[in-house]
């Protein structure tokens, strides 16, 4: 016959062990998670996502497309280097067309390279 | 069994998380761009219904639109609208990037929203494949 009031030690010891089990569990779980976050941060993250550079072409690439085209159309040069040089730049133009700082890269290579 | 469900249960709160994630730094870049006066036109993302008819097999169960919303001191026509769309769209890390969190819909309204466009997501994701179209 068990006294009233009595502590079950054996009961405490399951408790316990309970306890632990399930914070080894929990530690588990999270640190898992852990790794899965940092592996979808890298792959997920805003590093490859410019879109500061997105919001700024929607509003300015097409001028500034436009000006470049008119600026450095191939026909306007009657030199032949020049005039490849300008070639491949107006398909460049033409390729980056909705990527503003691309154009602005661009615009500044082939100032430099025609010196204009 | 279990590991499947408490898998999707994960992915699930993990979409969310990155859907508000790329909403917040569209609208912080936005703001910026907008408060430093790179660019006349403040633009605003957010989640939207998006359209059945645009659903795609990772479409996520509702909330499938990203929505635009263009302010402006002066209304923007259809043409202006297209314009920026367009640019937007021609970025393919961000139509690959919506595509994965589930949207199928993208949405540009002007303001009051009386004038919008709509696009499916899907017709951008290969911009080689979809060439042709």
């Amino acid at each position: 016959m068990k006294k009233a009031g009595a502590v079950n030690w054996w009961q405490c010891v399951a408790v316990l062990e309970a306890i632990i089990i399930a914070l080894i569990a929990i530690q588990v779980v999270v640190r898992r998670r852990k790794v899965y976050k940092a592996h979808r941060r890298e792959v997920m993250g805003d590093a490859k996502l410019d879109l500061d550079s997105t919001i700024v072409s929607a509003f300015k690439s097409k001028d500034l497309l436009a000006q470049l085209k008119r600026r450095y159309h191939p026909d306007r040069f009657v030199d032949e280097d020049k005039k490849a040089i300008a070639t491949y730049y107006y398909q460049e133009f033409m390729a980056n067309q909705n990527n503003y700082k691309k154009l602005v890269e661009l615009e500044k290579e082939v100032q430099s390279k025609l010196n204009i | 069994m279990f590991t499947n469900l408490w898998n999707k249960i994960l992915d699930w709160f993990d979409q969310r998380n990155d859907r508000s994630n790329l909403i917040r730094s569209f609208n912080k870049s936005a703001q910026d761009a907008y408060v430093s006066g790179i660019v006349p036109t403040l633009l605003k993302a957010e989640i939207s219904s998006g359209n059945r008819a645009y659903r795609h097999q990772f479409s996520a169960m509702m909330n499938t639109g990203f929505r635009i919303k263009v302010f402006s001191g002066a209304s923007l026509d259809r043409n202006a609208l297209i314009s920026i769309a367009s640019v937007i769209l021609a970025d393919d890390v961000l139509v690959r990037r919506m595509i994965v969190l589930g949207f199928d819909t993208f949405e540009l309204y002007g303001e009051g929203a009386s004038l919008g466009i709509r696009y499916q997501l899907k017709s951008f994701s290969n911009p080689i494949l979809n060439a042709g179209n």
